[in-house]
């Protein structure tokens, strides 16, 4: 227990340091509530998966009815994040970008006979984007000005959620309580003398909260195999959100400022639509896993302030098939998992009349460390992908993903029997 | 936990200095911009200026320039400049009874500034006036409409061939009469001669007036060691002078007459500064589309009403607004372009109100720009930026929106610079889309 306290608290101060900085990124981040997390949670290394999936060992936040899988009689602790390195290109230029995100941070145990609960903080969105373009004034065949757009955080939740089991069937619901702020910026510097440059500041604060329901339902098909079927979802929600809208322009001579706007819009607010997930595990002899989900959210319905962002709908394909060699086997290897998977994605950005999709393989590995009274289990995928084109001087992103996630589970309500 | 340590510490160093800033230009969608638009100022018209000021009043300041001659513009017609003005005795050598006196004689400073035909002899007459010119009432000034009588009988005539080798020694012998009456005043220390005051009542000034079928007008120096009447006498040994020259003191006396007859050009229709010749009206062969002029002696100036700005988008604003005129090609050659264009506040009537100035206190003004090789792109622009904001900003916009460009009014009587326009004139916005 000393030992594993500073490691909780270290997580907790890693997490909040990735929350918090700065990630200037994939310029895909700039539209709406920022760039959707298509794979994360402790399943990445297979595809993404989460609907359906439920163990005894990771706290699968994606899907509140999986928690009633967890151990009665252990607590549950569990950490990931991800990092990221990207090529970026264009049909004539190309660059790259590192960026760490998706932290999760996640606690869970018994409450009472089969009742579960979890909770923790999760990242949604995240936006960082920081670009600096030199343009030809429209109209003007030989005036430019500089367009400065940069924007900069995304929106986490902290999460309670409650599960109850009935015989093969598990409810459950996620409480989150979803924040944040969205920053965007835009500076216009028209490179003609004695003119005005335009500074603006966009700033999103949202704070309200959002209920996700899961079921799932395990059968077994034969003695050595099982299935499992599971949902998870949450409604249309539109939540409260501030928007504060600050812009002035700056004589270039002078230096004097005037002030262009300064509004609030008080009661405003951002719909976070309808989203649905729902799949399929398949375990076979407690060796083989075959999972498989769907992910829609309605985001044809995102407005911002009552603003239609016309955005299409969002989809997600995952797949993913575990092999555990030997769960009580006499090598370390043979109680690892190995992991497989894939993923498609059609976000909800169409740019230049192109979709905006993303194709990711994965792979990894889950491997059990024992210490006495604590089993840790430390997950470690990887996750290779294409997301965009260059077509119509669009973005192309091949990007190479690495997710830690780390789940400990100790003793906390055994009794010892023999004192 | 060591390793733990270890693998946080990575993933923390991971995302450091990313640079994608000029990546995806096409992404953007240009929700932001800047954009140009370009409005064709249609009411645009020549207006010819009643009267200006051509003295600086008691203002203590005084006249650089004046210009003196008669030229026939093919596109303002006649113009006649007479300047005017008065002289005190400045001193020189003293004059006693051994001295004798020789002549008297008009010099003034030529300036370098010409424009006309200068292979034409040109003829200059030198009178006096018959009493002190009558300032206005109100501001103490003198207009180039303002007539004081002179002696018609010249006190001296002068005929010069105007290169500039003639024109830096530009003098005219005066009557001898006046000479010797000078000679004696100031021999016998005369009250005319002590007091200034006096001599200015007395002696009341002259003007110097070009010949009708003179061919060129050309400027000199206004200051008192530019223009003098010159006592010229002797003694047994030397050749003496003593001078009278325009005084500080007296410098409201100065001023420039003026007159314009464009006869025979299209702006013979303006016949008072009320009456507009539209851009379109002034077309003629030679000028396809029409044709706006501004130019300083003969009084025209540009007169338009503006554009007002659409309210537009919300996120929108205008980061420039400027006119732009364009000069006539070869219009320039013989007569020079103006250096500056003033822009002034006018109403229906076309008064000229005040100049507009910037937030800074300085005069609005327009400069040429030029574009190397390329004659047709060369263009005055006038930066109205913050005057049209303003100006879209009131609420009665569409009746305050008349502007005038001319050549700066006080340099009216200095310069015989002229700008012709024969391009509709053009108000271009930048405007900023931000949000």
């Amino acid at each position: 227990m000393k030992k594993i306290i500073p490691l909780y608290l270290l997580c907790f101060l890693f997490s909040w340091q990735v929350f918090s900085q700065n990630n200037t990124g994939t310029p895909y981040s700039m539209y709406g509530i920022g760039l959707l997390q298509d794979n994360y949670g402790p399943y990445t290394s297979l595809g993404g998966v989460s609907a359906a999936m439920r163990d005894n060992n990771n706290i699968n936040f994606l899907n509140p009815a999986s928690y009633t899988a967890l151990d009665s009689n252990r607590f549950y602790f569990q950490f990931g994040v991800t990092g990221e390195y990207v090529h970026i290109s264009t049909h004539k230029e190309n660059s790259s970008y590192r960026v760490a995100q998706n932290a999760s941070l996640n606690m869970a145990f018994r409450i009472y006979k089969n009742l579960f609960t979890s909770l923790g903080f999760n990242q949604r969105s995240d936006i960082g984007y920081d670009l600096y373009y030199y343009k030809m004034i429209n109209g003007s065949d030989n005036e430019y000005y500089n367009q400065q757009i940069s924007g900069e955080g995304g929106l986490n939740d902290f999460y309670l959620g409650v599960a109850y089991r009935f015989g093969n069937l598990s409810l459950g619901v996620n409480t989150s309580l979803v924040f944040g702020n969205i920053e965007k910026r835009v500076n216009l510097i028209p490179l003609i003398s004695d003119s005005y440059y335009i500074n603006s500041r966009n700033k999103i604060a949202v704070f309200d909260a959002i209920f996700t329901a899961g079921i799932q339902y395990g059968m077994a098909l034969s003695p050595k195999s099982k299935l499992t079927l599971g949902t998870a979802f949450n409604f249309s929600s539109k939540m409260n959100a501030r928007k504060d809208l600050e812009s002035y322009k700056v004589n270039t001579s002078t230096q004097s400022s005037e002030t262009l706007d300064n509004e609030r819009l008080h009661n405003g607010n951002i719909s976070y639509p309808f989203r649905i997930s729902g799949g399929f595990a398949y375990d076979y002899k407690d060796k083989w896993t075959v999972a498989g989900d769907y992910t829609f959210q309605e985001m044809s319905s995102y407005k911002e302030f009552g603003e239609d962002q016309e955005y299409n709908d969002y989809h997600k394909a995952a797949i993913g098939v575990s092999l555990l060699p030997a769960r009580y086997g006499r090598y370390w290897w043979q109680r690892n998992k190995y992991n497989l998977g894939a993923y498609a994605v059609r976000s909800q950005i169409e740019l230049n009349n192109v979709h905006i999709n993303t194709y990711g393989v994965t792979f990894g590995t889950q491997m059990p460390v024992y210490i006495s009274n604590r089993e840790l289990l430390l997950g470690v995928a990887f996750d290779l992908g294409i997301r965009g084109t260059e077509k119509n001087g669009l973005i192309q992103e091949k990007y190479a993903k690495i997710r830690l996630n780390i789940a400990f589970k100790e003793g906390w309500f055994m009794k010892r029997k023999i004192d | 936990m060591k390793n733990f340590s270890f693998i946080f510490c990575l993933i923390l160093c991971w995302a450091c200095n990313n640079d994608v800033t000029s990546i995806g230009q096409d992404l953007l969608n240009d929700d932001s911009y800047v954009e140009l638009v370009k409005y064709n100022i249609e009411n645009s018209s020549t207006i010819k200026l009643d009267s200006f000021p051509t003295s600086t009043a008691k203002t203590g300041s005084e006249l650089y320039n004046l210009i003196v001659g008669a030229i026939k513009d093919p596109v303002t017609g006649f113009t006649n400049a007479q300047p005017y003005f008065s002289l005190v005795p400045a001193g020189g050598d003293p004059i006693n009874s051994i001295h004798r006196f020789d002549s008297i004689t008009f010099n003034i400073k030529y300036n370098g500034q010409i424009w006309g035909d200068t292979n034409q002899i040109q003829t200059f007459h030198l009178h006096q006036l018959t009493r002190l010119p009558i300032l206005h009432e109100q501001n103490d000034f003198l207009y180039n409409t303002t007539v004081t009588p002179y002696n018609p009988t010249p006190l001296g005539s002068y005929q010069i061939l105007p290169h500039r080798r003639h024109l830096d020694k530009f003098c005219i012998r005066l009557d001898d009469s006046l000479g010797l009456e000078l000679f004696d005043k100031v021999k016998y220390n005369d009250e005319y001669i002590k007091n200034a005051h006096y001599f200015v009542q007395y002696f009341k000034g002259v003007t110097l007036i070009p010949d009708n079928n003179n061919t060129c007008i050309f400027g000199f120096a206004a200051a008192a060691d530019s223009i003098s009447i010159q006592l010229h006498f002797h003694d047994a040994e030397n050749e003496k002078v003593y001078k009278f020259t325009p005084s500080i003191a007296y410098n409201e006396y100065t001023y420039e007459k003026l007159h314009n007859d464009a006869a025979g050009t299209p702006y013979a229709a303006l016949t008072k500064q009320t009456e507009n010749l539209l851009f379109y009206e002034a077309a003629r062969p030679g000028i396809s589309y029409g044709q706006l002029v501004t130019q300083g002696l003969s009084g025209y100036a540009i007169k338009m009403r503006l554009p007002v700005a659409p309210a537009g988008d919300k996120y929108k604003t205008i980061v420039k607004a400027e006119i732009e005129l364009r000069p006539q090609p070869s219009s320039y050659k013989e007569i020079k372009l103006p250096e500056t264009l003033y822009l002034y506040q006018s109403n229906p009537d076309n008064d000229l109100i005040s100049a507009i100035t910037k937030p800074d206190g300085n005069a609005v003004t327009g400069t040429l720009i030029r574009e190397e090789n390329r004659p047709e792109e060369e263009r005055f622009v006038i930066n109205i930026t913050d005057y049209y904001n303003t100006l879209c900003q009131s609420n009665d916009a569409d009746t305050k929106n008349y502007v005038i460009v001319s050549v700066p009014a006080d340099l009216m009587s200095g310069s015989f610079n002229r700008l012709t326009v024969d391009r509709i004139p053009v108000l271009n916005i930048y405007y900023a889309l931000y949000e």
